[in-house]
């Protein structure tokens, strides 16, 4: 019985996911002016603010504690907002991209390859905060500290340089 | 009558889909940047055409059966591989990926040869395993036409075999689902469509073949249908995919933006909170 459990849950799985990812790929973007009116302008400073430690630190001395847990998920949920459209600016600029290495210029070929590496970076970095985001919301009170991935990140890093330098392989 | 007409369709719908797909992919070069695709494409529409003119109740359709089924899981776990090769950037931190990716991928090409092996064992045509739209052929023949089945351990053991090689599958493609959805590549189109083609049919065939042969939920016919209709189902994905003109506009110059900043940000914030 149990292996049937984990063998549907196996099917189930895959399937919500594949369904995810047919839905996933409809936004096309086709030029610069389909970047432009669909890219989100987030100031990145209003970002840093909403989960900046100091500020936490004062919220905490100066509220009740309901009045902190309330308004710091409140500051999670936006930021979490703010992050799920700059993901999607992420999307369209590696789709952009991918456009702009078709044209056959080195220079840009480079700049496209590094945007598309920093994009990717910019997602690995989002699994990340968003467990972190994730738990801080369920746990407000707690300061969120977990153990890190030191060796393999210093190692996406190093790596990063070299992708921006030779690129990879970009099929369709 | 109408079931019939049903078996019928969906045993012909995809033949026609992936000869066409097979056709754009030469057309259009694709069968050299998807060869082991291209390869399922042939031998599962080959198989199914060659199925059309063999003698249902002799030897030689329970061997080309078999062997095409066997072939068609490797080459299917190949597929999730050359997927992988072609949308992964060659970032060190996705070896552990790569390496688990690989692990279950043997696991799942070693029960898909031990299937090949013990393929030599059934004496006669019974043929309802499940790659492929003649799955199904079995409601297409009435019953008085067909051979009496009786419990053959070899076919049980095969049917093992599969479900532990479709298991290994489903794995291999959530991994590999998961991973194109979470680092955003989900530009390369017909990757996309190849995996979730897989993604759907491998997953809707695990389970009936769950439903059918631990629960006893549905009867073989009724899981031969089902399994025809999901094999459609990712015959059309795959179709809608390679048989598409994906035709892309150059882009002279890139915008300015400020994702560098939202990375260092975002990094900022989890230095916070990962202590090293």
């Amino acid at each position: 019985m149990l292996s049937t459990l984990i063998v549907l849950a196996a099917a189930v799985s895959a399937l919500a996911l594949a369904w995810s990812l047919l839905r996933r790929v409809h936004p096309e973007i086709r030029n610069r002016d389909d970047w432009e009116e669909r890219k989100h302008e987030i100031d990145v400073q209003i970002f840093r603010a909403l989960l900046d430690r100091n500020e936490e630190r004062y919220l905490r001395s100066a509220l009740s504690r309901h009045q902190f847990q309330e308004f710091r998920r409140k500051r999670i949920s936006l930021a979490l907002r703010m992050l799920r459209l700059v993901e999607e600016n992420a999307d369209l600029l590696m789709k952009l991209g991918q456009l702009a290495r078709l044209k056959g210029d080195p220079a840009l070929t480079e700049k496209a390859d590094e945007l598309v590496a920093t994009a990717i970076q910019f997602r690995l970095n989002l699994l990340l905060a968003r467990l972190s985001l994730y738990l801080t919301w369920f746990f407000p009170s707690w300061t969120v500290v977990l153990p890190a991935f030191e060796v393999r990140y210093q190692n996406l890093l190093d790596s990063l340089a070299g992708v921006q330098q030779t690129g990879w392989q970009v099929l369709t | 009558m109408i079931l019939y007409l049903v078996t019928k369709t969906l045993w012909y719908f995809p033949l026609v889909l992936q000869v066409a797909i097979a056709a754009v992919m030469l057309r259009r070069k694709l069968a050299e940047v998807f060869p082991v695709f291209f390869g399922y494409t042939v031998v599962v529409a080959s198989r199914e055409t060659a199925l059309l003119f063999v003698p249902y109740t002799g030897k030689t359709y329970s061997l080309v059966y078999f062997w095409g089924e066997a072939l068609a899981v490797l080459l299917g776990i190949g597929v999730i591989f050359e997927t992988l090769r072609n949308i992964l950037p060659p970032y060190p931190f996705l070896r552990l990926v790569l390496k688990l990716v690989w692990v279950l991928g043997g696991m799942a090409a070693a029960t898909a040869l031990l299937m090949l092996l013990f393929s030599r064992g059934p004496p006669t045509a019974q043929k309802t395993a499940t790659e492929g739209p003649a799955a199904h052929a079995d409601v297409a023949v009435p019953d008085k036409e067909m051979p009496p089945k009786k419990k053959d351990p070899v076919l049980e053991s095969i049917f093992l075999l599969e479900r532990a090689a479709r298991f290994l599958q489903v794995c291999l493609l959530i991994i590999v689902i998961a991973l194109m959805s979470r680092l955003g590549l989900t530009w390369q189109q017909y990757s996309v469509g190849i995996v979730v083609g897989f993604g759907i049919y491998s997953a809707l065939n695990l389970a009936a073949l769950e439903f059918r042969s631990h629960l006893h939920f549905v009867t073989d016919g009724m899981f031969e249908l089902i399994n025809s209709a999901a094999y459609n189902l990712g015959a059309l994905i795959w179709a809608a995919y390679f048989l598409r003109s994906w035709s892309r506009t150059p882009v002279a110059y890139l915008p300015k933006t400020n994702l560098a900043e939202w990375n260092e940000a975002v990094n900022d914030y989890v230095n916070q909170c990962y202590r090293r």
